[in-house]
């Protein structure tokens, strides 16, 4: 189902963090969102997310929504295996396991939090937004706290794992490569407003460091705000 | 070879306390005023072949697990109810009068109100309160909200958020405050016993040893009640250990 955003404000005290802003999501495309800092980006996830208040209308959000944030945010005090039974229904239990091998780490059902690496963590991260049975994944800046090789990686396995279920992810990034190689949409923001929409439908994932003209345009936009 | 130095401090300190404690009996040479260590100990030994210690301690226990439960649940639910800001500013105020009502005066009122048998732990409880909500609010209080936040977009049931999330977030903050709320309430109870005069208890046994100038007794009754204390506050900082196996060492 598409999302739509209709004139969608959001004021913090005297500054309009989003402006007036209508734009629609359509079913299963992965959209990045980019601009400088400030621009509304994150206040645009919390806007989808239902996580803050704001002005306009709001169509279509799921009744399910899944978020990845720039730190892995697993509860310490449960395992590997107990983060992901915490959030996921009983029916989703099941495929826990296969789940953990597929993103290589198997034997880790039992690993605290603190056990775990960076990437690792980031990667149950991802899976208990995959396994959980939403509609709509926001992620912020997912990738920013990795290295590049490890963000490659996972950026592989993330849309690995979106190929099954073709969901709508909304992510925002400040990095060109990564929009470049998982985005098929670009949204760039600029005090609250959506300046510029441009897409690119080839398959995912780009090559990390490939020319085209889809990431020459995002990289056009992010200079011009330098 | 520091690391085993290290650990043995508390052996050294202790050894060193008797050193002063028997050196300051051979400059006092008053048994009723300072016996020595040597005295004390014979006397421990005695006290403990007694019926009525064993019965006074006994019931000295009672009253002091009575009033720390009671503490314990009331400072906890307190705890529990910062979330309602309106709840948050009573409680808050509420404690802070409490705090600062003079230990003495809740006795000697209390001894108003009360029976000799049940003012000590009522004492007790209402002093030990103040200082375990403290505790509890700093551990709730630090219980990140971007986790509960997590909580919140996964829709998560609260159920489950208080028992498998907020509990165990707490639980340290729960037995450290625990702890160091335990020996402080056996104090008050054994403290409120002695004023009371209340029968079958620690403090009066004490007392009573105070007023038969039975100076050795007395600082025998006074090591065991800081044995006490401290055996009490190891024990529950090892339960505390185990219950909270994640945090990473």
């Amino acid at each position: 189902m598409e999302i739509t955003l209709k004139r969608v404000s959001k004021q913090y005290k005297e500054q309009a963090a989003i402006g007036n802003l209508s734009l629609s999501l359509r079913e299963g495309e992965i959209a990045c969102v980019l601009g400088p800092s400030g621009a509304g980006k994150t206040t645009l996830l919390q806007i989808l997310a239902g996580l803050t208040s704001y002005e306009g209308e709001v169509l279509g959000r799921p009744e399910r929504i899944s978020y990845v944030f720039q730190s892995a945010r697993l509860f310490p005090n449960l395992t590997v295996r107990q983060n992901l039974e915490f959030v996921l229904p009983k029916s989703e239990h099941k495929h826990i396991a296969s789940a953990l091998a597929e993103v290589g780490l198997a034997g880790k059902e039992n690993a605290y939090p603190h056990a775990l690496s960076g990437g690792q963590a980031q990667r149950v991260a991802f899976l208990r937004a995959f396994l959980y049975p939403s509609e709509l994944i926001l992620m912020d800046e997912p990738f920013s706290s990795l290295d590049t090789a490890l963000k490659i990686r996972l950026v592989e396995l993330f849309v690995r794992l979106w190929n099954k279920e073709r969901r709508t992810v909304v992510f925002v990034t400040h990095d060109a490569e990564e929009a470049a190689m998982m985005s098929q949409r670009t949204l760039f923001l600029r005090d609250g407003k959506l300046i510029a929409d441009f897409s690119d439908d080839s398959p995912l994932p780009r090559q990390y460091g490939a020319v085209s003209d889809y990431k020459s345009r995002i990289l056009a936009r992010i200079l011009d705000e330098e | 070879m520091k690391k085993i130095a290290i650990q043995l401090i508390p052996i050294w300190t202790a050894l060193g306390i008797l050193l002063l404690w028997w050196i300051a009996s051979l400059a006092i040479r008053v048994d009723l005023i300072l016996p020595s260590p040597s005295e004390t100990f014979v006397s421990l030994a005695s006290l403990l072949t007694e019926g009525e210690f064993w019965t006074a301690l006994g019931h000295t226990l009672i009253r002091a697990s009575l009033a720390f439960t009671v503490s314990f649940a009331v400072a906890l639910l307190c705890a529990l109810g910062r979330a309602n800001a309106v709840c948050r500013r009573v409680s808050d105020c509420f404690f802070a009068f409490l705090r600062s009502v003079p230990t003495m005066s809740v006795i000697l009122l209390l001894l108003i109100f009360l029976k000799p048998s049940g003012a000590p732990q009522a004492v007790a409880a209402i002093v030990i309160c103040p200082t375990l909500y403290s505790a509890f609010s700093a551990a709730a209080d630090l219980v990140e909200p971007q986790l509960m936040e997590v909580c919140r977009l996964y829709r998560v049931k609260k159920k489950d958020v208080f028992f498998r999330f907020w509990l165990p977030s707490v639980a340290s903050g729960l037995f450290e405050g625990a702890a160091s709320g335990f020996s402080l309430n056996l104090k008050l109870v054994i403290s409120a016993e002695a004023i009371a005069h209340t029968v079958k208890s620690f403090g009066n046994l004490m007392q009573n040893a105070q007023i038969w100038l039975q100076t050795d007794r007395l600082i025998a009754l006074t090591l065991t009640a800081v044995l006490l204390g401290a055996l009490g506050e190891w024990c529950i900082r090892l339960i505390g250990r185990s219950v909270v196996r994640w945090k990473s060492r």
